[in-house]
């Protein structure tokens, strides 16, 4: 239990964690966020990453530069102020787009394939998916991720949320 | 719909008017056009359409409302659309003096195409993207700086498609919507068309179990006149009949009827079981050949289970509907229309009555079929995800006991079991609360013809009209209940059939479309082969625009050694397998002695080389037949002589089944060092010209390795040998290095060239020895 406990505080100590106190960010003119790190003189373009996009949408951010090599993690959106908050999750919301399916207008199967036209708050979609049951990914009990045959993403939030024509819809491949 | 309609997009050549003319009041006149790409999302992320066009000086790109939308109806196949004006919602222009470096970022769902400044040197945002227009903004970013890109390019493969329209899986061909081609009213008939073939192939035994049906049904019509009108009226009343009293002979009549209806069944029972292994076996021979004449890529993206689902039950549905299906459907109606006709015929009055149900038990069946259908859905989802958790807590097994958690998959497994019971025992018991009602709902039918023919039975006795008699009533109740029984299979037949179809499309889809990698016309053969490899230029992409191969050339002499070092994940078997061509390049040519291999014959090229990948692969069998798969004929020596080669010899014959120990299905038996010296062994029995060694001696201790080595240095003596691996000591041997990285080969020369050059190669090696100085071992 005690060596358990050892190395897990070393394990800890392996990654470093972006704070106000050793990073600064901001958001350029043409709207990507660039971050000073501590002991740097310059502002350069970052990249950040949820490292669990499913659960954790404003804690543990990965940040890295263009190559995939991360400078730190982020452990809360909570640790900035309101501004700089706003610049990362502006940026990670564009980068985790995902239209939000709000009703399910139609749903057919022909061969296997599923046509479907949906809405969704950014507008109408049609969308075909290849193999329906497996396009279709549980997260928990309630919510869906929907991915079509060019791997453009959709959620549904709540399943129990949809109106009762859309879930019998897509009850059927859950 | 008629088959003449045009296909639902035509490719786009042409910018739309209205949109033209928005960017000529913006002062970019048509002719100054050089291409024009349409993106299907905004600035906001919300789905509209994005124009943007290249000039020759400059980016524009204009974000309009409206235009053509999908109609919201329910009917997803519903092609009609709406259009609504078109109205400007921004117009922005970046000048290719102020800005570069196109270029496009890929996010999650879609992704945005980014230039920089030249002044500030900063990143701007141009315009967003979704993944259905990905291939058009990876285009344009190429063509601001590449004059050879095309407007053909551009409209080719994606068609004008509605904005906020998704992506259509391909057409046979690979291209286009053929999807909707697919779905049009005709298809069905198109399908059983392509079917008559294999139906033909067994048409004197589909004509006799045909034959039988139909004989064997005509005589079910006759029985219940038989047992009815026959023996009642005929025999035991009617004194004038000339049957009167006979009983004997009576009963030898309906007893021979019985007994020649029994003979046909048996007869339609034998050809059928005799032909539907054939059928099977034919049907489940075509779909594997379908199957195995593809590509890798064809398997790569799809899953094997998949495949052998499609094999098993595509054969059987397709089988059902040759043997079970169209014999039964054609008998069943007229075995139906028949006896709707003698039963108006009988008694019109009652006919009329009877028939009353008939619609209403149709409709209902419709409906619980539906039911039904939803109820099998979830049981079958249910018993999915209660199937792949059993599969993967028994192939994990090792893992389980490893961390003690026998006990929490326990749990586990009972969770899933309990759900899939629950959905099983909740269907069923639904089903049988509307299934037994609706039956009793036929047999209201029954109950009005006994009421009205008995009334009239017992009313013609009394009058002495014959309105009906009592023979005939029984007559009329027995044939009705036949009238009935081919409902249900009217309403089954129906949900078959489309099972049966989509069976067949998947089929016809697989049969039909061309291979991506195949022989052209007359190949090439050579008489002789050295064994010299040259990459020229080569690119290549499994997905497009994404290049895993870019600009690589080098040259193989005969009997050269070469190794190939990169990091994991640089495109180092990606090189393998295009000299294998089990992909074809995209940009540049690969030549083996001189011809293109795009003109060799495959067969000739996979002859000649042989390939020892990190993956091995061993079927169920001995070890000496898997060592014998290389080269069948070979010799028992001769498989010996190679396992020993290989270093294979001395474990294989300490097991007490020597070379006959049964490996396969999972590998179980041997370890991951020993399987690699089997598969070594299976490609030194083939005696290749080339040999690639993918990471073959990965998975082995350095002694092995360096025993191996020095075999395959001996074998491979004047032959081409292809190592490729990231540990650095495997490659001693290697004449000469090609170093890849992200798919760029950025360095090429001997081991003391390269460390001299001081580039990547010298890094990677330090990294190694620094490792090795770690733990106390120094080269």
């Amino acid at each position: 239990m005690n060596n358990n406990e050892k190395s897990l505080t070393e394990l800890n100590a392996e990654l470093k964690y972006l704070t106000p106190e050793n990073v600064q960010f901001d958001l350029t003119q043409g709207g990507f966020v660039v971050a000073k790190l501590q002991g740097e003189d310059s502002f350069k373009r970052v990249y950040l990453n949820r490292i669990f996009p499913h659960d954790l949408e404003e804690e543990f951010i990965s940040v890295t530069d263009a190559d995939s090599n991360e400078y730190g993690i982020i452990r809360s959106l909570d640790l900035f102020d309101e501004r700089t908050a706003g610049v990362i999750r502006h940026e990670l919301e564009r980068k985790y787009f995902s239209a939000k399916i709000t009703k399910i207008v139609s749903l057919e199967e022909r061969f296997g394939n599923s046509v479907w036209v949906v809405e969704t708050p950014q507008g109408t979609r049609m969308m075909t998916l290849k193999d329906t049951f497996k396009s279709i990914i549980r997260i928990g009990d309630d919510r869906a991720i929907v991915i079509d045959e060019d791997a453009n993403r959709y959620e549904i939030e709540s399943l129990s949320a949809l109106d009762r024509h859309s879930f019998r819809r897509i009850e059927l491949y859950l | 719909m008629k088959n003449t309609q045009k296909p639902p997009y035509e490719p786009m050549m042409k910018i739309p008017s209205e949109i033209s003319e928005i960017f000529e009041r913006k002062g970019i006149l048509p002719s100054a056009i050089r291409l024009f790409y349409k993106s299907d999302m905004g600035e906001s992320l919300e789905f509209c359409d994005t124009w943007v066009v290249l000039t020759g000086s400059e980016l524009a790109v204009l974000e309009v409302l409206g235009g053509i939308f999908p109609r919201k109806t329910h009917n997803a196949f519903d092609m009609r659309k709406t259009k609504t004006d078109i109205v400007e919602r921004s117009f922005r222009v970046y000048s290719l003096e102020e800005y570069e470096g196109f270029h496009a970022e890929e996010l999650l769902s879609g992704g945005r195409v980014v230039a920089v400044n030249k002044d500030t040197g900063l990143d701007t945002l141009v315009f967003n993207f979704s993944n259905s227009a990905k291939d058009g903004a990876c285009l344009i970013c190429r063509a601001v700086e590449d004059d050879g890109v095309t407007q053909d390019e551009l409209s080719g493969e994606k068609r004008d498609r509605p904005h906020g329209d998704g992506p259509r899986p391909k057409g046979p061909d690979g291209t286009g919507d053929g999807f909707f081609k697919k779905v049009k009213s005709g298809e069905t008939k198109r399908i059983l068309t392509k079917l008559v073939p294999f139906f033909l192939k067994y048409k004197r035994e589909t004509a006799i179990v045909f034959v039988m049906v139909v004989l064997s049904s005509a005589l079910g019509l006759l029985s219940p006149y038989m047992s009815g009108s026959f023996f009642i009226d005929k025999v035991l009343r009617d004194k004038n009949s000339g049957f009167y009293a006979q009983i004997g002979v009576a009963i030898a009549i309906i007893a021979g009827t019985k007994l020649l209806s029994t003979v046909f069944t048996m007869i339609h029972s034998i050809v059928t079981a005799k032909i539907s292994a054939r059928v099977t076996y034919d049907l489940k021979k075509t779909i594997f050949e379908a199957i195995q004449k593809h590509s890798l890529g064809f398997f790569s993206s799809r899953q094997t289970g998949g495949l052998m689902t499609q094999i098993n039950q595509d054969s059987r549905s397709l089988y059902w509907f040759f043997v079970d299906g169209l014999p039964y459907f054609v008998t069943n109606i007229i075995q139906f229309v028949a006896i709707v006709i003698i039963l108006f015929a009988i008694n019109w009055r009652v006919t009329l009555v009877t028939m009353i149900p008939v619609p209403i038990f149709v409709a209902i069946r419709r409906s619980l079929y539906r039911l039904r259908r939803k109820i099998h859905a979830r049981n079958y989802s249910k018993s999915r995800s209660f199937n792949s958790f059993v599969s993967d807590i028994l192939s994990g097994n090792r893992v389980v006991k490893a961390f003690s958690h026998e006990e929490l998959e326990q749990k586990k497994f009972d969770k899933r079991n309990y759900a899939y019971a629950d959905s099983v025992h909740d269907g069923t018991v639904k089903a049988n609360w509307f299934i037994y009602p609706v039956k009793q709902l036929l047999e209201l039918g029954t109950f009005a013809a006994w009421a009205l023919g008995g009334y009239m039975v017992a009313k013609s006795t009394i009058d002495g009209t014959y309105l009906f008699t009592y023979g005939t009533l029984v007559t009329y109740v027995s044939m009705l209940s036949m009238a009935y029984a081919p409902l249900d299979f009217f309403n089954n037949f129906s949900n078959q059939l489309s099972e049966c179809m989509n069976a067949a499309h998947r089929l016809f889809e697989i049969m039909d479309s061309v291979p991506e990698v195949r022989d052209r016309d007359n190949p090439t053969v050579p008489d002789t082969f050295e064994g010299e490899v040259e990459f020229r230029n080569v690119s290549f992409e499994y997905v497009k625009n994404r290049r895993v191969i870019d600009n690589v050339s080098f040259k193989v002499k005969k009997g050269e050694t070469i190794g190939i070092v990169g990091h994991t994940g640089a495109g180092k078997s990606t090189i393998v397998n295009l000299i294998m061509r089990l992909y074809d390049v995209t940009e540049g040519e690969i030549l083996i002695d001189g011809h293109n291999v795009k003109d060799l014959s495959m067969s000739f090229i996979r002859d000649k080389i042989a390939i020892v990948s990190q993956e091995t692969y061993m079927f169920r069998g001995s070890i000496a037949d898997n060592i014998r798969y290389a080269v069948p004929t070979a010799t028992d020596e001769e498989v010996i002589a190679a396992a020993k080669a290989s270093g294979a010899h001395d474990f294989i014959i300490k097991y007490p089944d020597g070379y006959n120990t049964q490996i396969g299905f999972g590998n179980k038996g041997l370890s991951g060092g020993e399987l690699q010296r089997v598969s070594i062994a299976r490609a030194i029995l083939k005696n290749p010209q080339i040999l690639i060694l993918d990471e073959a001696t990965a998975a082995m201790d350095t002694a092995t390795e360096q025993r191996i080595q020095k075999a395959i240095t001996e074998i491979t003596r004047g032959k081409t040998t292809i190592i490729i691996a990231h540990r650095l000591s495997t490659l001693r041997d290697a004449d000469r290095l090609i170093v890849i990285e992200d798919g760029k080969m950025t360095e090429s020369g001997t081991h003391v060239e390269l460390l001299q050059a001081k580039g990547d190669y010298y890094k990677l090696y330090k990294m190694q020895l620094d490792a090795l100085k770690l733990i106390g071992v120094e080269e």
